[in-house]
């Protein structure tokens, strides 16, 4: 009776997802995907003491040029065209909008399907709700492009989708969708009443996975495509022996894989050297242990790529910044901390040909701060998302953080 | 044979540990020894001083614990230290004024008013204050942890490693402290039922300090009677031996009888008119006065409400700040308010209440909807600031190593509109003002505790490094040692 109940719910619940995974996208793209931010923002020129690309450059009284949405121009000093709206921001510091690689924002609840732990075929742009509050925090901390990534609590979580924090429509919303496929292992993906119950169990489950998914047999064209390293993919792994794994699948398959959390890094870090994976590291508060905070500091000089992560919504997308101040506070580099939470992200994610840095042809995603990005003590004070002003906070700060001046 | 080479063996081990030991010796006598050791010269420094103007460069001259002199040059006794900090920047050292540092999570949860939260004190978390102390922090106000009602008294300490608690200790009784709303989650019977108790404990602290001074009144009225009617007594035994010495031998047995009132009135049964009447007085009046029984609670809460000792009190939502400042409002209460993340909304109020505000973080980073603090704002201090209201920032003491990153907490109030010079006296002079603790702590000025910072630059960047920490005058964390 029981099972039959849950074979009912698995059968219902199956067929939901089937709906969303093949209904929604088709319906939402064929209208939107035409035009990817082509809200015409005419010309714009942005003014700022320092302007930093998210590649290293930094550029003293840099100029940026903006034309439909697009970057056209950055540098220091250039000759702004006429006809070319200026804004002058003094004596700020302009950098590309921050990118946030691992979040739940915009989710509105889970991102888990508790029937089965090997979802490969969920996407999370399903579950995106573009005019959800979440968006608005995300901005006002200088955040313009997001990973929304399924939980950790399936082995195989789906695809992840980046979207933008601000736009209009779905189109402009949208940069990637059936991005990174997301797995995870430890004790977040054992449960009672679904395999896998127990660690022996779940790492048995995904090298069987990965071993059909290889050998051409599973069904899923994602995990396909995974297994021979054409799909890149996001691995969260937080003990030493999930870490462990993680890294030891990563070689037998040839995965493209960056590691989520890796909480016990800071005691394996020449493994982690060794492997040479980009790590997704953070979010960091003032209650994080040392150790901790040390980690992108080691992994930066062991030669890997690093990139933070505020954990939103569950924590402020204020952390953001926090975690790459905690990080420099405690030796990382201000250069390659600013890349943590600007290009690299963008890398990883697989997004670097629009966001992430302030390149010609890239998206005009521009965050104006008070003062260095990496200083607690600087403020974001506007932002631009596809060339047009989103989020600008009152002058004197005493209205809501939520409110919107334009 | 094997004997005496065993015999050489221990000889030799003998020795060598002889020889360890000596070394032993000399090497942690070094540091004591020495020229005059209680002096130090800290060279060529940006001094923030947090008391007048700052030196853009300047000398400090520490001896016997406390600066004994800042000025542009100083000339250095000979044979004393001399610390060139050219290019440095020194602060007073950072003190928390809500600190959880050294309290076990959950610890010293537990409380009623009279207790003390040094009874909860942890010393065993050695390396929790060496990370404060790395990060600039030199001072924690420690307050009972318990999320309701009232839990006891708060201190500072200085954060002196390996030292007894005792000599970390700077102040006791800094703080009767209370919370209201916080036990309470999204139940509004038992937010209602907080300030009620609140209101209960406030009234019957008053019956007690009343009952107390009812009591005080009539003993002095009995002790008083008693020598009126011992005067009384004189008199008439007086005018009685004046009548005995009339009458005669019939009253010399009398005068050496015991001065009992019993008899006495026994003997004159034909009393006159006058007498009468002040003998049912006495008869009525002359029980002593019973002393209310001792109410611990009662007694600690008192000294808050007549302003002896100043009240913090937990609060977060608007209507619970209102509401708490009502209840104090006829009272000389030196109302501090903890955390007050709704302050922003009520910020007036606050102001014309005159009552100092510890600001939690200012950037909260979990905001979970139904909690107290779901509308947190990170311009609230700002907010305040503006109001006219005394804020201080602090760690808010909810997680121990949270009060290490106290100066980036203050750059953080930066970004959300506070001055930055105001900021970082909300973590040193003010807080050391709101603690009772800014004649010795707070500032850097001649004749305060040399409880100083070494930055390798600006205090509030993310990137600033401390290279030393001294605690009255005491090098306690050096970089890279």
């Amino acid at each position: 009776m029981r099972i039959e109940m849950r074979r009912k719910r698995a059968a219902v619940v199956g067929l939901l997802f089937c709906g969303l995974v093949l209904g929604l996208p088709a319906a939402l793209f064929a209208s939107d995907a035409s035009a990817p931010g082509a809200r015409p923002a005419g010309t714009l020129a942005l003014r700022g003491a320092k302007v930093f690309t998210g590649t290293g450059a930094v550029h003293d009284n840099g100029v940026i040029l903006i034309r439909n949405g697009k970057i056209e121009a950055v540098g220091a000093d250039l000759n702004i065209p006429a006809g070319y709206a200026v804004k002058d921001f003094g004596s700020a510091m302009i950098g590309p909008g921050l990118v946030d690689p691992d979040t739940a924002l915009g989710a509105g609840g889970s991102m888990a399907e508790p029937v089965t732990a090997i979802q490969p075929d969920a996407s999370a742009e399903d579950v995106f709700d573009r005019f959800h509050d979440d968006f608005e925090r995300a901005l006002a901390a200088g955040i313009t492009t997001v990973l929304i990534t399924p939980s950790g609590e399936n082995m195989v979580g789906g695809t992840a989708a980046a979207v933008k924090t601000a736009g209009n429509t779905l189109g402009e919303r949208i940069v990637r969708t059936s991005g990174p496929l997301v797995l995870a292992i430890g004790p977040s993906v054992q449960k009672r009443d679904r395999l896998p119950t127990s660690q022996i169990g779940a790492v048995g489950l995904i090298e069987q996975t990965l071993e059909l998914a290889r050998s051409g047999k599973e069904r899923s064209p994602r995990l396909r495509a995974f297994a021979r390293g054409k799909l890149d993919g996001f691995f969260r792994a937080s003990r030493r022996i999930d870490i462990e794994t993680a890294i030891n699948l990563q070689k037998e398959y040839g995965l493209r894989l960056t590691l989520i959390g890796v909480g016990d890094g800071w005691r394996m870090m020449d493994r982690l050297e060794a492997a040479g994976l980009p790590l997704i590291l953070g979010g960091y508060t003032f209650n994080t242990q040392d150790k901790y905070l040390k980690v992108p500091a080691r992994a930066r000089k062991a030669g890997l790529k690093i990139a933070f992560t505020a954990g939103a919504p569950h924590t402020n997308p204020a952390a953001l910044r926090t975690t790459a101040a905690l990080a420099v506070r405690h030796g990382l580099d201000r250069e390659t901390a600013l890349k943590a939470i600007t290009g690299h992200p963008a890398e990883i994610t697989g997004i670097a040909h629009r966001v992430g840095s302030l390149l010609p042809g890239k998206d005009a995603d521009i965050v104006v701060f008070s003062g260095d990005p990496l200083d607690l003590s600087s403020r974001v004070v506007s932002v631009y998302v596809n060339g047009a002003l989103v989020y600008a906070p009152c002058e004197n700060d005493q209205q809501t953080e939520r409110e919107v001046c334009r | 044979m094997r004997s005496i080479i065993a015999l050489e063996k221990k000889r030799v081990l003998l020795l060598s540990t002889l020889f360890l030991l000596i070394a032993a010796l000399i090497a942690s006598a070094r540091p004591q020894g020495g020229a005059p050791s209680d002096m130090v010269l800290i060279k060529g420094a940006r001094i923030i001083t947090m008391a007048g103007e700052d030196l853009a460069t300047g000398d400090l001259l520490i001896r016997r614990g406390k600066i004994a002199a800042v000025a542009e040059r100083l000339r250095a006794p000979r044979g004393i230290p001399v610390i060139d900090a050219t290019g440095k920047v020194v602060v007073p050292g950072f003190i928390d004024a809500h600190s959880a540092l050294l309290l076990n999570p959950g610890g010293s949860s537990g409380g009623r008013a009279e207790s003390t939260v040094l009874d909860g004190v942890d010393l065993f978390a050695k390396r929790d204050l060496e990370s404060a102390l790395s990060q600039g922090v030199t001072a924690i106000h420690l307050l009972p942890t318990a999320p309701y009602g009232l839990s006891g008294r708060g201190a500072v300490l200085r954060l002196i490693p390996d030292t007894p608690l005792d000599a970390m200790v700077l102040e006791t009784d800094t703080a009767l402290k209370a919370s209201i709303g916080r036990g309470s989650y999204g139940r509004p019977i038992a937010r209602l039922g907080e300030l009620k108790n609140l209101r209960s404990a406030f009234k019957k602290a008053i019956d007690y300090r009343d009952a107390l001074d009812t009591y005080d009144e009539e003993l002095e009225e009995y002790l008083k009677k008693i020598e009126e009617r011992a005067t009384e007594e004189e008199k008439e035994e007086e005018k009685k031996d004046k009548k005995d010495k009339k009458n005669g031998a019939e009253g010399k047995d009398k005068k050496n009888g015991p001065k009992n009132t019993a008899p006495k009135d026994n003997d004159k049964p034909p009393a006159k008119k006058g007498d009468k009447k002040e003998d049912e007085k006495e008869e009525e009046e002359l029980k002593k006065p019973k002393k209310p029984g001792f109410n611990a609670a009662s007694a600690e809460l008192i000294k808050a409400i007549e302003g002896k000792i100043p009240l913090f009190v937990e609060a977060h939502r608007a209507a619970d700040i209102v509401n708490l400042l009502e209840v104090v409002e006829e009272y000389p209460v030196k109302l501090v308010l903890l955390g007050c993340t709704e302050g922003y909304l009520v910020a007036d109020a606050i102001a014309d209440a005159d009552a100092t505000v510890i600001v939690g973080p200012v950037v909260r980073d979990r905001i979970l909807e139904n909690s107290e603090f779901r509308n947190h704002k990170s311009c609230c201090a700002a907010t305040l600031v503006r109001a006219g209201v005394h804020v201080v920032l602090a760690s808010s003491g909810r997680q121990p190593l949270e009060t290490r990153h106290l100066g980036l907490n203050a750059a953080q109030a930066v970004a959300h509109g506070v001055d930055a010079r105001k900021a970082l006296g909300a973590i040193t002079v003010d807080a050391a003002r709101v603690l009772g603790v800014a004649d010795r702590i707070g500032t850097i000025e001649k004749g305060k505790d040399a409880d100083l910072v070494i930055f390798d630059s600006d205090p509030l960047s993310s990137s600033a490094t401390v290279e030393r920490v001294f605690i009255q005058g005491k090098e306690v964390f050096s970089l890279g040692r």
